[in-house]
């Protein structure tokens, strides 16, 4: 047993780093992780010290391994593999690395006060559903139709984001059967979107990249509070209601 | 050898209903009695295929009645309430959504022309079709649904009671992809006539290519076997091998079992196979630096340059929008020298069109921010916007290499951009070479420092698919680096950091020997080294 103190230490130390790593969900935070791994570290080398038997037993296959004659092609080896090794985390800390600029993008950007819709003012905070246009048998039909026919190809013929266009594009499509989206949103805030697409947002945005259309240049008034109403029923979900105060 | 089982340009041969089921049975009955040249079972296991048994499932009318509310939630915005691929959106669909009432269905294990078995129903709702608007629904809906929907399916077609598939190929016995298997593949792709519609190197362009047309007289074109994340039914060797035995049924694709045995179609699976190449879908173009910039696209220096794959999707952004692109990814590699930067444009294009030919001319343009932007910022990606301008350098089959201003897809300009472009045209592939000087000669023309993170985009163009204008496949913005030479300075740490451990190394050693031969002159204890005095 202690001839083994050398590699038991090592392995005590790995079995622990790989515990910690692999056997911990969520990930521990990189800080977290050198904190832990510090603290091991250092009960390990406490535990060695404690004892000069137990610390002899520890450098011995070291010792040997700087001393014996015999063992002169893994010195070397040993010796000249530590000094490349540092050189080699050096480089890949210094040398230049190249990464696309970040694009901090706003995923629900607030909206303006009000919008023009084919002319009209449409106050998006204040705004309700017209008359006529209430969430029914007829308007979800229509609303099918109008899905079908236009958002799909991107969101999806399940909702969700996966249409056979959707990987070409960046951002990806909303998938309205995530918590995150529609759901997050008043309807009103959701008619904006439809309408004035990716030109219409705002810059934190990123409308240069949005593949959004602007759909009042294809759909009317009517048509965008159908597939509002189809985009919620059909994938479950509700719109946030605002309170009255 | 292979009979030509496709047919050309030309009504149905038979009549209003395709050699479906019914038909069939009653041809393999006539022909058991009177054809012997007719295969059955037994001539195929002749010929080394395995066939087995179909296991049809029963299936209970509440199992039909769920799967029915499922079809109507999920299935029939395409396929229709009825069942017949006439749903919301079929006429922007290509290919269209599967009829169901006529029984014709294209993946399948059994003899041509007969229904697919449960199964087969089964695996396609559960993989989808790749290439096509049939999403796979595995995942989404649990195993019982999908069975619930296959068993309503079937209901359509009443086939499927009185003319249901007795055997299947069982699809064993893979040889494995040996040169030897490989050289023998080839040879059956020659004597089979595959490229014929194919191509000689599979890309779907062969002679017989422009002419086809499905059951439904819809145009239809011969798969691209060098893109295999395209293949209707999957892309492996199995795959391979199941669509070879069984053809495409409502297709031009004949089933090969009845000219071949087991052992060629294995082996020209195997041969298909390595045609195709696993796409490298990336973020950033990557370009070296090299002495030269080579100006021909076929010139060996371009292998310096990675390869990188990018998706398109059809511009249905603005009207006039365009559903079905026919050119759906493109590869593309960067390189530069002192003076120049010349990008390699890779796509698939099964016919040449140079605008003598009544149909728009091919096309392609790489779009640039025009101005050097804040980081992060770029021009609307569709041809820029009026506030940011976008540069836009374009091939066309007809003219050659041109450049643009734009802002938008509205207000494009002719520039004065000194763009020079070489192209290559063959196998059903464009190969074009766009250059121009690093430096921006004009005002609003692009510039690529190296290290610099350069947004770009690709509009592409398929005058065979009549896309003009607006008509196009677009992409998003994509990055490209022209990578800087790494700078002396890089390599002064790590080398210093070398220096100085191996040093440490020297001292450290010297002074322990120092310290053990003194120890030893001393007579010290051997305990307190144990090891090293063995």
């Amino acid at each position: 047993m202690r001839r083994l103190t050398l590699p038991l230490s090592i392995l005590i130390w790995v079995a622990v780093w790989a515990a910690l790593r692999l056997g911990v969900q969520p990930p521990i935070p990189g800080s977290v992780m050198n904190l832990y791994l510090s603290i091991l570290t250092i009960s390990i080398a406490v535990f060695l010290v404690a004892d000069q038997d137990r610390f002899d037993a520890f450098l011995a296959p070291l010792v040997s391994l700087l001393r014996e004659p015999g063992l002169a092609i893994p010195r070397i080896g040993v010796l000249v593999a530590i000094p490349l090794l540092l050189g080699w985390f050096t480089y890949s800390g210094v040398r230049p690395q190249f990464d696309p600029p970040f694009e901090a993008r706003t995923i629900h950007p607030e909206p303006p006060a009000s919008f023009k819709l084919h002319g009209k003012a449409f106050d998006v905070l204040k705004g309700r559903r017209p008359a006529g246009m209430e969430v029914n048998e007829a308007n979800l039909a229509a609303g099918k139709a109008v899905y079908y026919r236009n958002c799909m190809y991107c969101h999806g013929d399940d909702l969700d984001g996966k249409g056979h266009f959707a990987n070409a594009f960046n951002p990806l499509p909303a998938n309205f059967r995530d918590g995150g989206t529609i759901s997050q949103l008043e309807e009103t805030y959701v008619y904006w979107r439809v309408a004035t697409g990716g030109p219409g947002l705002p810059q934190g945005a990123t409308p240069w990249n949005s593949s959004m259309p602007v759909w009042q240049d294809f759909l009317s008034d009517e048509e965008i509070w159908q597939v509002v109403a189809y985009i919620y029923d059909a994938s479950g979900s509700t719109p946030r209601v605002s309170e009255e105060h | 050898m292979a009979s030509p089982f496709f047919r050309l340009r030309s009504p149905p041969a038979h009549g209003a209903r395709p050699p479906s089921a019914c038909c069939l049975g009653l041809l393999v009955l006539v022909g058991a009695l009177l054809l012997p040249g007719l295969a059955g079972a037994q001539d195929y296991a002749a010929k080394g295929f395995k066939i087995g048994p179909t296991s049809p499932r029963e299936s209970s009318d509440e199992e039909r009645a769920a799967g029915k509310a499922l079809y109507q939630d999920r299935c029939s915005q395409c396929h229709g309430e009825e069942g017949d691929g006439r749903g919301l959106m079929a006429d922007l669909l290509d290919p269209r959504p599967r009829d169901f009432t006529r029984g014709v269905y294209k993946i399948r294990r059994t003899i041509q022309g007969e229904l697919p078995t449960d199964e087969d129903i089964f695996q396609i709702v559960s993989k989808g079709m790749p290439g096509t608007s049939m999403p796979a629904w595995q995942g989404v809906l649990t195993d019982e649904q999908i069975w619930q929907v296959v068993s309503y399916i079937e209901s359509f077609s009443p086939d499927f009671e009185d003319y249901p598939a007795e055997e299947q190929f069982l699809l064993e016995g893979r040889i494995e992809a040996t040169p030897e298997s490989l050289a023998r593949g080839a040879e059956v792709y020659e004597k089979a006539e595959c490229a014929k519609c194919h191509g000689a190197t599979g890309r779907g362009d062969g002679p017989s290519a422009a002419e086809l047309v499905d059951e439904w007289d819809f145009r239809i074109f011969p798969a691209d076997l060098t893109q295999p994340w395209t293949l209707r039914g999957g892309a492996s060797v199995d795959d391979l091998f199941r669509t070879l035995t069984t053809g495409v049924n409502g297709t031009p694709m004949p089933s090969f079992s009845d000219a071949w045995n087991a052992e060629d179609l294995w082996n020209l699976s195997n041969y298909v196979h390595s045609l195709g190449r696993e796409p490298v879908w990336g973020e950033i173009i990557r370009g070296p630096k090299i002495a030269a910039v080579p100006t021909d696209p076929d010139d060996p220096a371009w292998d310096a340059a990675p390869q990188v794959d990018i998706r398109l999707a059809g511009q249905i952004i603005q009207e006039p929008r365009l559903f079905n692109p026919s050119v759906q990814s493109l590869a593309v590699r960067a390189l530069f020298d002192d003076d120049e930067i010349a990008l390699l444009l890779i796509w698939r294009d099964r016919f040449e069109n140079d605008g003598q030919d009544d149909m728009p001319a091919d096309r392609i343009s790489v779009l640039f921010p025009a101005r050097k932007m804040k980081a992060g910022k770029k021009p609307y990606f569709l041809m820029g916007d009026r506030r940011n301008p976008v540069d836009s350098w374009q091939w066309s089959a007809e003219s050659g290499a041109l450049a643009f201003l734009s802002h938008g897809m509205d207000d494009v300009t002719p520039s004065a951009s000194p763009v020079q472009g070489k192209s290559t045209y063959g196998d059903g592939q464009y190969r074009v070479v766009l250059r121009r000087r690093l430096r921006a000669d004009g005002e609003d023309e692009v510039e690529f420092p190296p290290g610099d993170m350069v947004p770009i985009a690709w509009n592409v163009w398929d005058g065979e698919n009549a896309e003009d204008g607006k008509q196009r496949a677009v992409s998003r913005w994509y990055y490209l680096l022209l990578e800087p030479e790494t700078s002396w300075t890089t390599w002064l740490w790590p080398v210093f950091v070398v220096i100085i451990a191996g040093g440490g190394e020297a001292i450290g050693l010297r002074r322990l020997r120092q310290y053990w031969a003194s120890q030893a002159t001393e007579g010290s204890t051997p305990q307190e080294i144990p090891d090293s005095q063995a």
